[in-house]
């Protein structure tokens, strides 16, 4: 039982955004972080993605960025779970929506690390790939909560009519 | 070196002379830290426990509050399309 943050999770309580809205969330995310009893399991994937999409940001926000990235590290697992595994996982994944995944390579592969790593709960913001609806679907708990966008992306990899 | 035997349901045994040397009795937790193609093993015992690094969330909070903002956009990662 742990939770599982995906790139764009990390990146947003690493640095704080311009848009009011995003910020406000992120901030969320940080009080939520703060009184969680789950631990946090975080995979090399994701700190991967997080690591170099800091070289995107300016200086000053980058290094601010890394240090508390370092911070969240210190404190935050390693997944035990290791990447021929976590593949495996993707792929089985793959093999159960087949056409209606429509979730690209990367994220398809942190729900399925996250699976493979037992996590109960998903944190993304990333209403548009796809991920939140698909770990949704495999059982695990979204956060933030599931949104109008995320069940839309459900009703497609379940099949629905009109998807 | 010491070895033993994963099973079918991932379980193994901790040797006897492990567990004395890391003062493991029954119903120890142990936490386990993969390094490529090793891992670390370490009991949970309440000293351990503390030494684990405890973060300041407010304080962090208020820092991230005061650090200088990011366009929104380059705060996400974009995926190309696939079928």
């Amino acid at each position: 039982m742990s939770f599982y943050p995906d790139a764009n999770f990390i990146l947003s309580v690493c640095a704080r955004s311009d848009d009011p809205e995003a910020a406000a969330s992120a901030e969320r995310a940080l009080r939520w972080l703060a009184r969680r009893e789950l631990p946090v399991s975080v995979s090399p994937l994701a700190v991967y993605e997080a690591r170099k999409h800091l070289w995107s940001l300016p200086d000053r926000a980058r290094e601010a960025a890394a240090e508390r990235l370092d911070l969240y590290l210190s404190e935050w697992d390693g997944v035990v779970t290791g990447w021929a595994e976590a593949i495996d996982s993707a792929l089985m994944i793959a093999s159960e929506f087949r056409h209606r995944l429509a979730v690209d390579s990367a994220d398809t592969l942190h729900v399925g690390w996250a699976q493979a790593e037992q996590c109960t709960m998903f944190g993304s913001f990333d209403t548009a790939s796809g991920a939140r609806a698909l770990a949704h679907a495999r059982g695990m708990k979204v956060w933030p909560e599931m949104k109008e966008a995320d069940f839309h992306h459900f009703a497609r990899l379940k099949g629905s009519p009109g998807h | 070196m010491l070895t033993s035997t994963v099973s079918d349901q991932g379980q193994t045994t901790v040797p006897a002379s492990v567990r004395k040397a890391l003062n493991a009795p029954p119903g120890t937790v142990l936490a386990w830290a993969v390094n490529g193609s090793t891992a670390e093993v370490v009991p949970l015992t309440k000293a351990n426990e503390r030494k684990r690094r405890k973060i300041d969330y407010e304080a962090l909070i208020k820092s991230w509050k005061q650090s200088p903002v990011v366009p929104d956009r380059l705060l996400k990662i974009r995926r190309s399309k696939e079928p």
